[in-house]
Order: structure tokens, then C-alpha cells, then sequence
């Protein structure tokens, strides 16, 4: 299957860092504090390194797998050569769900912010509506408009981060974090995993990977955003934990908003309305980075324009949107799609690395 | 449209219908010799003296044998012997006179006599003002611009291509860049999408700069079009093409990106920390014009809560009469303002002026003790249409006041995200834009870190030596950096 990109759609090997990052920031970085601290409690830092470190090793087998194969490959094409044609497409769909539910769950969560914290009794399918809009404009003007809006959404939220914690500093209690180890090994490993679903999203790279230019200098953009961002979740957990203490916490639902809330300015304060509104740009770059890697996906698999793919993902969104209010139905859903994700990046790829290495290796002997 | 013709008599009894067609008949000697041409497009002074006088000396010594002779006898360089039906027509309308031997003869002199008469001499670059720097623009007559193109850009390489556009109008449309500097590839497809074009009368170049638009679905002008000569030539010598039409005083440049629109040549000639310091006054009186009643919507109707207290009082004290939602009172002055624009851009200058106070002041005093509007929107609605103005480019600054409508729109719904949507949609909208196909929006997205030096800030002299790299100009060193004058750090010379 060929799947070559044009040269004109390349992105240069630089720009992969605003989608790394929005794909690997989500919504909950406004509230993964509190799951985090369920069992692990104030020793929950430390899975934030673990899986940091763990997502390292996962990107540097991503690239080994690109890279083992021809370029202009991407996974679905792969998936084709490695498992054939039948077992190959039904991989694809699941990959191609798989971003769509991710694409689902990130809406949702952003849509029960602004319901929460902004307008309690909205209605949400005209907003639903409009937001389908400009995903469906951005996404269609193909994966350079999609790494555009990554890019402003990337500088905006870039923009808070210093602002929104230098106020905070005056009011920590260092204290808080001691002592430094009093969980056992599983509890900080339960702790990881609800870590990895604040991660996830970042194995998009493996459809677009294609349309980077030069990927292999990319690597170390994609190594330095893991590190980044691994650090920016460190910074924040470490700094609400000083200033929250642990029984406060479990009260809280979005402890980074509640953190916002005490900066004042002389012309402005209560921030989070205003990180809460930046936020959905960051936010729907995200989702059109998932949708756009499914459309790909449906795109190679089976050969459906991309426009109309969007189009059905947009409507099944709003559908699901509309239909599902029962919360507990979407905790379900987003549990599944964590537990989905963790196989996915620790099985899945895990597994693709080893039959690429194994088949480069018969590749060799055949040569031999 | 055009007729075909088949013989000269033809075309001259059909010309001749319109009273400004003149036929003068003179007799020299034995001879007579006829010249028809159009009065109002010849200068007759000029005919009378290097043609008709040269003609009547002459034949005092000699006859005319042959059509050929006149070439030799008239001190005019524009002659054309032909007996071509449609060059004769075309000429004819372009200022030609026909000199024809013999009645019936098929082949005739066709004399240049063409004059300029009802165009400008000069222009000041009144819509494009600047305070420091030249203050010569150009007019509607295309030779004249090109020539004072000419004196700015010494270059044996400096091509300029005439295409006609027009199948009524026939406008020469001048295509001009440096050969060997900028790009084929733009210069190409200038040329392509200028051919291209099927249309009846060109007015202005901004008919030009809409047809060869690479997307017609924006607000957003995609071409720089300037009156100031050096706007022009700056841009030509970065590596850009300039279209120049007769009959119009601006000249289109492109590609454009999004940031030339905020550049003025003023910037230029400032030490670069001033130049910079109004660059960046500039781009936030965009953003303050664009959001800044937006935000009022906002702000007023749902988030009341992120004002501090102390502000919040004067705040709602302004608004505790006005009877209309925020959004209807926005709207409302937002409406006026354009109204006093609009009107204030078509009534003669002097009304204008007066008008300005009548509706600026009264309209705006009287409002507030209605209890139409609130103080604080009067002020917020005026700064953001002041600073919409600090544009320099005018079409620029209209797509500008365009776009805040559909922002007060969506943050009167959606409030704070609503602002946001809108903000997303404009970006999207910019990311995918093309001028040319090259990036709209180009050393923000895609990031290129070296033009950045000339986007937002304007650099010193000494670091702007090369041409912006998204024009993929042939050569990219502009000059060589000067070495800086060597200066002693005082501390009394140490």
C-alpha cells in the first residue's frame, strides 16, 4: 500500500512540538491531581517520573518502528504488510475507534468544564454544533491547519503557565509532601495508570509520522516535549499538593481551576474564566489531531474520502453528546478507552517493536 | 463588441458617427492629404505644429510620393505604416491619428498624437501618510509610474511585462519585478492568473488584486495594494512582483503576508527602537479594536465576576439606566461608528469634517443622557474605532472593523468561549490562506525564528541584510551588514 505524502502537506521536523503537545495535555491537567492522589496520596509525584519515563521509551519505539519501515509509511500500512490484509484492517479500525473515542472523551470533558464552571444551565447542543464547525473547518484544511491551530494553542497555554503559578508561591506548605515515602509500590503503580490516561494521545504520531519532513530530526523534538510536559505535570502536582493538603483535596474537583481563582489584578481576577476560554483552543487542536489521524486511518484502510469520514465522526460525536447525559455511562466509556490506551501503548507497540526488530533481523540473514 | 472590418472606409464611416471623429482634409500643393483621429484624445496643439506644419514646409519643396516618406519627414517617433484593419482600430482609440495619402488607399500612417489630458500631474500620498519620508504617490497615467519606479530601482534587470486586461477597457496592466531576484514560480503565476482573466472594464487595481486572489471566501486582503512609491519598491526588492494598471493610483504587491499590512514605511525611518515600539502600538491597537467590545459583551453579561470590585462598581453604575442588553447597546454605537466612517468617506471634505464633530460629539453626549448607552462602552467603542485606524493599510483596516461583528456575536451566546470560538475560526481561516500559495501568515506559522526580526519588531539596519526567506528570492543577502562605528565605552574614555 503506498501511502506517500505529498511534499507540500510536510511539516518541518520543529512543529512537532506543539502536537506533542496538545496531544499529550489535556483537560486533565485541570483535575488529575485528585485521582491521582487516590492511592497514592501525596507520594503521587513519583508516578508522574515513572510514566514519564515509560512514555520515553514507548516514543523511542515508535520511531524505531517508522523508521525500520520504508518511508512514507505509516502504521495502518504496516499493519497491512505485518498481519495481512484481513487482520491488518480490522487492527486499523480499532486503531481508527480508538482515536475516535479519544476525540469523544476529550470533548466531553471540556464541554462538563465549561457546564461546571461557566454556564450551569446551557444547552449543549448549540454549542456542540459550533464547535463541530471549526473542527470540521480545521480539519479539513488538512494536517497543516491542524498543526496551526496546535501551534496558538500551544503558545496560549504556554503563555499561563508562569502567571498562573507565581501567585500561588507565597501560600505553599512544603511540608505537605513529607513524608517523602509512605505508599507501597503497588499503590504508586495504581497511581500510574491513572496517569497514563492524562498521556495518551500521543501515539497519533504513528499516522503522522509521513508528514513530517526529515522525521528522524524530529526525535529529539519529540524526547524534549515528553520531558517537557512530564515536567509540567510534575510541577503542577507538586505545587498543588504544597497547597492544598490532602483531605482538602479529596473535596476539590478541578484543583488547578481552584488554584487560578486567587490571582487578582487591578482590572481582572477569578483567572480560570479566562484560562477556561483559552483552554478550548488548546483543547480542539487536540481533538483535531485525533480526528484528523482517524480520518487517515479510515482513509488508508479503506479508502473512504477523508471529508466523509469527518463528517460521520463529527455527527457520531454530536449523537453521543446528545444522547449520552447519563454520567456514569461516560465515566464507563473513558475508563474503557484508558484501559484500551494502556494496552495499546504498553502492548501494542511493545509488540509491533519486537516483530520489527524480528524481521529486520531475518531481513538480514536473507541478505547474508 | 469589436466589429470586423473589411476595408478603411468602413471603419471611418462607423467612427465617424461620434462628433469628437474629426477628418481634416489638407492641400498641399497639387496633393491632399487626409488625417483622422479622435479630438478628444490627441493633443491638437502638438498635431498642429510636428505634423501638419511639417507636412505643409515639406511640400513646398517636394511631393509626397509614398506613405513611406512621412516616417522620414515627421519628427515624431511613434509612426506605423499598415494597412492592418485591427492594429488601425486599436491604435485609432489609443490616440493614433491615420494619415491617409490617397482616398481609399488600404495603407496609411498611423501617428502618435496621443495625450494625457484630464490626469493628475502629481499626487501626495494623502491616504497613506506618513510624516517622515518621501511624498510622492503614484497617478493614474501607468508611464509615469513606471518611471518613477525607474528612478528608485536602477537595475538594467528590472522587466516590467505588458499584458491587456479587459475586452472593454483593453488596460495595460504592468507586471514588474526584478529578473534574477525574485522567484519564477510567483512571477508565473502573476502572469497566468493575470492572462487568465476574463473580464469587461479593469477601474482599479483593487478589481486585479480581488480576480487574482488565490481565495475570494475572506475578508482579508491577500495583496498589499499602496499610492506610496517606496512602499512599492521595497517590496520589489525584497523579492516581491508588483501589478501596476493604467488608469489606477495603487499598486498591487504580492505575495502578502499578513504582518506587511501593519508595517508602514514610517518604520523605517525611525531609530528601529521607535520603529519597533509603534510596530508593536499598532498590532495591539488591532487586537484592542477587535476584542475590545467583544470582551464588554462578555464581561457584562455573563462574567461579571473576574472585575475586581472597585472597577465593578463605576462599571455597572454607568450601565444601572441603560434599558437594552449589553449586546443591543454594543451594537447599537458599534453601528453608529461605522455609520459616521461611511459617511464621513463619501460626503465632500469640508462637510465632513463637521459632520465628524456633529456625530462624534453630539450624537455620542446625547446617547449617554438618553440612557441609550453607558459612559464606559462610548469610550471603549471609540478607542477601538480610533485604534482600527492606526492600519496602515486601508483595506486592511476595513477587514479589521469587519471582524469585530461576528465576535460581539458569538461572546453575546457563549460569552468568554464564545470570544474564543470566534478566535479559533480566525485563525484556522489565516493558517489556511494563501497569497500566491505562499502562507498567509508566514513567520508565525510556519515558524521561521530569522524572519521573526522583521514581524512584530523592526530590527536595526544591521541585522535586516537578508530578504524574508518565505519568497524564495534567488539571492537573499540584501547588503552586507555595516560594521558599526566603533565607539569608546565613555567612563571618561578609561
Amino acid at each position: 500500500m503506498n501511502n506517500a505524502v505529498d511534499e507540500k502537506h510536510l511539516i518541518s521536523p520543529f512543529l512537532i512540538v506543539p502536537l506533542m503537545y496538545v496531544s499529550m495535555v489535556g483537560v486533565g491537567v485541570l483535575n488529575f491531581q485528585r485521582e491521582l492522589a487516590e492511592h497514592a496520596g501525596y507520594n503521587a509525584y513519583i508516578s508522574v517520573v515513572i510514566v514519564g519515563i515509560s512514555i520515553h521509551l514507548i516514543v523511542w519505539m515508535i520511531y524505531k518502528i517508522l523508521r525500520s519501515n520504508p518511508e512514507g509509511l505509516d502504521i495502518t500500512a504496516i499493519n497491512h504488510t505485518y498481519f495481512g490484509k484481513i487482520a491488518g484492517s480490522i487492527i486499523n479500525f480499532a486503531i481508527v475507534l480508538y482515536f475516535f473515542f479519544g476525540a469523544y472523551i476529550e470533548f466531553k470533558a471540556y464541554i462538563e468544564v465549561i457546564q461546571v464552571w461557566m454556564f450551569p444551565s446551557m444547552k449543549i447542543l448549540p454549542i456542540s454544533t459550533i464547535l463541530m464547525l471549526l473542527i470540521y473547518y480545521t480539519v479539513s484544511g488538512g494536517f497543516r491547519s491542524v498543526t496551526g491551530l496546535s501551534f496558538l494553542g500551544f503558545l496560549m497555554s504556554l503563555i499561563f503557565i508562569i502567571p498562573e503559578n507565581l501567585p500561588v508561591l507565597p501560600y505553599l506548605h512544603p511540608q505537605n509532601l513529607m513524608p517523602l515515602f509512605n505508599h507501597s509500590a503497588s499503590d504508586i503503580l495504581l497511581s500510574s495508570k491513572s496517569m497514563i490516561y492524562q498521556f495518551l494521545g500521543f501515539e497519533a504520531l504513528l499516522l503522522f509520522y509521513p508528514f513530517i519532513k526529515s522525521p528522524a530530526k524530529s526525535q529529539k523534538w519529540a524526547h524534549l516535549m515528553v520531558i517537557f510536559v512530564t515536567l509540567l505535570y510534575l510541577m503542577i502536582i507538586i505545587i498543588t499538593f504544597m497547597y492544598f493538603s490532602e483531605g482538602q483535596l479529596r473535596q476539590i474537583s478541578w484543583p488547578t481551576l481552584n488554584m487560578l481563582k486567587i490571582i487578582e489584578g487591578p482590572v481582572f481576577q477569578r483567572v480560570e474564566y479566562l484560562a477556561i476560554s483559552l483552554w478550548l483552543l488548546k483543547n480542539l487542536s487536540g481533538i483535531s489531531l485525533s480526528l484528523w489521524a482517524a480520518c487517515r486511518g479510515m482513509k488508508n484502510v479503506f479508502r473512504i474520502k477523508p471529508r466523509a469520514s469527518l463528517l460521520a465522526f463529527l455527527v457520531g460525536i454530536l449523537i453521543l453528546d446528545y444522547f449520552l447525559k447519563d454520567r456514569s455511562i461516560y465515566r464507563w466509556i473513558s475508563e474503557f478507552y484508558s484501559d484500551v490506551g494502556l494496552y495499546f501503548i504498553y502492548g501494542y507497540i511493545p509488540i509491533m517493536f519486537v516483530v520489527t526488530q524480528i524481521r529486520k533481523m531475518g531481513r538480514r540473514i536473507a541478505i547474508e | 463588441m469589436r466589429k470586423e472590418f473589411k476595408n478603411l472606409d468602413q471603419l471611418l464611416k462607423l467612427s465617424g458617427q461620434s462628433s469628437d471623429f474629426k477628418t481634416t482634409v489638407i492641400s498641399l500643393g497639387k496633393q491632399e492629404v487626409s488625417i483622422f483621429y479622435y479630438s478628444t484624445l490627441i493633443d491638437a496643439k502638438w498635431m498642429q505644429q510636428h505634423l501638419i506644419l511639417v507636412l505643409q514646409n515639406r511640400a513646398l519643396d517636394s511631393e509626397i510620393k509614398d506613405i513611406e516618406d512621412i516616417k522620414a519627414w515627421i519628427p515624431i517617433n511613434d509612426i506605423e505604416i499598415t494597412d492592418e484593419l485591427t492594429t488601425i482600430q486599436s491604435k485609432l482609440l489609443k490616440g493614433y491619428a491615420i494619415v491617409q495619402l490617397h482616398e481609399n488607399d488600404q495603407k496609411c500612417a498611423l501617428v502618435n498624437l496621443a495625450d494625457n489630458h484630464g490626469m493628475r500631474k502629481t499626487n501626495e500620498t494623502e491616504n497613506e501618510f506618513s510624516v517622515v519620508g518621501p511624498k510622492v504617490g503614484f497617478i493614474e497615467d501607468l508611464d509615469t509610474n513606471i518611471g518613477l519606479l525607474r528612478k528608485q530601482i536602477n537595475l538594467p534587470n528590472l522587466i516590467i511585462k505588458e499584458i491587456i486586461v479587459g475586452k472593454t477597457s483593453k488596460t495595460k496592466v504592468a507586471i514588474i519585478y526584478i529578473d534574477g531576484l525574485t522567484n519564477e514560480q510567483t512571477i508565473q503565476t502573476v502572469e497566468q492568473r493575470l492572462t487568465d482573466i476574463d473580464y469587461d472594464v479593469v477601474f482599479d487595481s483593487s478589481t486585479l488584486d480581488q480576480i487574482m486572489s488565490d481565495n475570494s471566501w475572506t475578508p482579508f486582503p491577500l495583496f498589499v495594494s499602496s499610492e506610496r512609491r517606496e512602499r512599492v519598491v521595497y517590496s520589489i526588492s525584497i523579492g516581491q512582483v508588483a501589478v501596476l494598471s493604467d488608469g489606477s493610483p495603487y499598486c498591487v504587491t504580492g505575495p502578502s503576508t499578513l504582518f506587511d499590512f501593519f508595517i508602514s514605511p514610517e518604520d523605517y525611518y525611525l531609530p528601529w527602537i521607535l520603529g519597533s515600539f509603534f510596530r508593536l502600538i499598532r498590532i495591539f491597537g488591532v487586537m484592542f479594536s477587535v476584542f475590545a467590545t467583544s470582551m464588554y459583551v462578555a464581561i457584562t453579561t455573563y462574567h461579571y465576576e473576574v472585575i475586581p470590585k472597585d472597577l465593578l462598581g463605576p462599571l455597572m453604575f454607568s450601565r444601572q439606566n441603560v434599558p437594552f442588553p449589553p449586546f443591543f447597546e454594543v451594537l447599537f454605537l458599534e453601528i453608529t461608528i461605522e455609520f459616521l466612517r461611511e459617511a464621513g468617506a463619501r460626503l465632500p471634505t469640508k462637510i465632513g469634517q463637521t459632520l465628524g464633530i456633529v456625530g462624534g460629539i453630539v450624537i455620542g453626549q446625547a446617547a449617554v443622557q438618553a440612557a441609550l448607552t453607558s459612559n464606559i462602552l462610548l469610550i471603549l467603542v471609540a478607542l477601538s474605532a480610533l485604534a482600527s485606524f492606526t492600519t496602515p493599510i486601508y483595506k486592511m483596516s476595513n477587514a479589521i472593523r469587519f471582524l469585530r461583528f461576528p465576535i460581539i456575536f458569538l461572546s453575546a451566546i457563549w460569552g468568554g468561549i464564545g470570544i474564543f470560538i470566534g478566535v479559533g475560526f480566525l485563525f484556522v481561516h489565516i493558517i489556511r490562506l494563501k497569497s500566491l500559495g505562499s502562507p498567509y501568515v508566514v513567520p508565525i506559522f510556519p515558524l521561521r525564528i530569522a524572519e521573526l526580526k522583521d514581524s512584530f519588531i523592526r530590527s536595526s539596519f544591521q541585522i535586516l541584510n537578508k530578504r524574508p526567506q518565505h519568497l524564495r528570492p534567488k539571492s537573499s543577502v540584501k547588503y552586507l551588514p555595516n560594521k558599526p562605528v566603533k565607539q569608546k565605552n565613555d567612563l571618561d574614555e578609561e
